[in-house]
């Protein structure tokens, strides 16, 4: 059998199909699709208590900054985080408006793009997280000043204020080399494979290995 | 285009005209579906879910219908992305023989003819194909021209063509080694 061959069995067995098959309009109409709950509609509800959880974030360190302005170390700290919560914020509302403009009547390759650039949200948020992680000591700093009102970078040592300095610069230089890894491009790396499966979901590997099959051809 | 009242706000009563075209137009083209769902769903049990929520993004979109599409090849467009994007754990299911019966769709038993041994050998090899190959073979089979194919594909025609020659001549060589087993 060959692909013409195919073809005209496939032109016979519509016929078939039309004549045998029988949709069932009653259980359609009762349906009506209004309250189905389905995937993109529970991703985006996931992404507005995303957003509100930053948006809070944002108002409290934002409150902290205006009550404590100063070249003091908490109050950096609370400037530092509040980079990261506007970046999250922003990616987080990017979501949103990707969700609503997805459209399964788009070419397939734009609308399985689309879907790549939404599934990879846990991702990205996993990659900011990481770029935070140089910065631990700004969660330290105002933890301390909030918690119990004192300025731990006045008490430290000039040994210890070196020390991580140092350990923040190392940790930073590691996390931008991972971080730079970290791509489809390197997906036959078992470590990035297995950075994609936990932190991406394997929805998101499964799509983008969908994507490179085709585009490798 | 009698599928499609005029644009009014979404009242109530455009909202059932609406339903009422969509109930026509998916009555009219059920087999794209039942084709879709059958060729990306091995499972049966996994084919319903896949049905419904093809029926639900093909009545999100129903009323942006893009009229200088036919209606033939803009839901399968819908039923593609929406079966592609389909995520299955257990990718290592096997493909069943088994008609599709389920709530939404129901198969004529008393006149169903046996399908033919080339028609299901057909289905098992779409389903072997990587997802986005399987789409173009649908729409090769479906009768569309490269450009359509390229055009819903969003790739070249060359490489429309480029692609077609690649499954030909797999199956070719899939057509022959299942002959050489049956011999």
């Amino acid at each position: 059998m060959n692909l013409e061959q195919m073809q005209s069995a496939w032109t016979q067995q519509n016929q078939q199909i039309n004549e045998q098959l029988e949709i069932n309009t009653d259980q359609l109409t009762k349906q009506r699709f209004q309250s189905h709950q389905n995937e993109l509609k529970q991703l985006t509800l996931a992404r507005w208590v995303e957003a509100i959880v930053f948006f809070v974030l944002q108002i409290a360190l934002w409150q902290y900054l205006v009550g404590n302005w100063g070249l003091t170390a908490p109050a950096l700290s609370a400037g530092v985080l509040t980079v990261f919560a506007t970046i999250g914020l922003a990616g987080t509302i990017g979501q949103i408006v990707l969700l609503q403009q997805v459209d399964f009547s788009a070419p397939i390759k734009t609308l399985q793009q689309q879907l790549a650039s939404v599934r990879s949200h846990s991702m990205a948020i996993f990659k900011l997280l990481l770029l935070s992680a140089p910065f631990y000591l700004a969660y330290v700093f105002l933890g301390f000043d909030v918690l119990m009102g004192v300025d731990l970078y006045q008490h430290l040592s000039l040994f210890m204020k070196t020390f991580y300095v140092v350990t923040s610069l190392l940790i930073l230089i590691g996390v931008v080399v991972f971080i730079q890894q970290i791509r489809y491009s390197n997906i036959h790396k078992p470590w990035v494979a297995w950075c994609y499966r936990e932190f991406g979901g394997s929805k998101l590997t499964t799509l983008l290995n969908a994507l490179d099959e085709f585009e490798r051809e | 285009m009698k599928w499609f009242p005029s644009r009014k706000p979404k009242t109530e009563r455009r909202e059932s005209e609406l339903h009422e075209a969509y109930l026509a137009a998916v009555t009219q083209h059920k087999g794209i579906i039942y084709k879709v769902a059958r060729v990306y769903c091995p499972r049966l049990e996994d084919r319903e879910d896949l049905i419904q929520e093809i029926l639900i993004q093909l009545w999100r979109a129903f009323e942006r219908y893009n009229s200088n599409f036919k209606l033939s090849t803009w839901m399968y467009r819908i039923a593609l992305n929406v079966a592609i994007s389909w995520y299955r754990k257990d990718k290592t299911a096997k493909y069943e023989h088994v008609d599709l019966n389920e709530s939404l769709f129901k198969i004529d038993d008393e006149n169903a003819p046996q399908e033919s041994h080339d028609i299901q050998q057909l289905y098992e090899f779409i389903y072997r194909l990587a997802p986005l190959d399987k789409a173009l073979m649908l729409l090769y089979l479906e009768g569309e021209s490269h450009a359509a194919i390229a055009e819903s594909l969003e790739i070249s025609k060359s490489n429309v063509a480029t692609k077609i020659g690649r499954i030909k001549q797999k199956l070719k060589h899939e057509f022959e080694s299942s002959e050489r087993v049956s011999r």
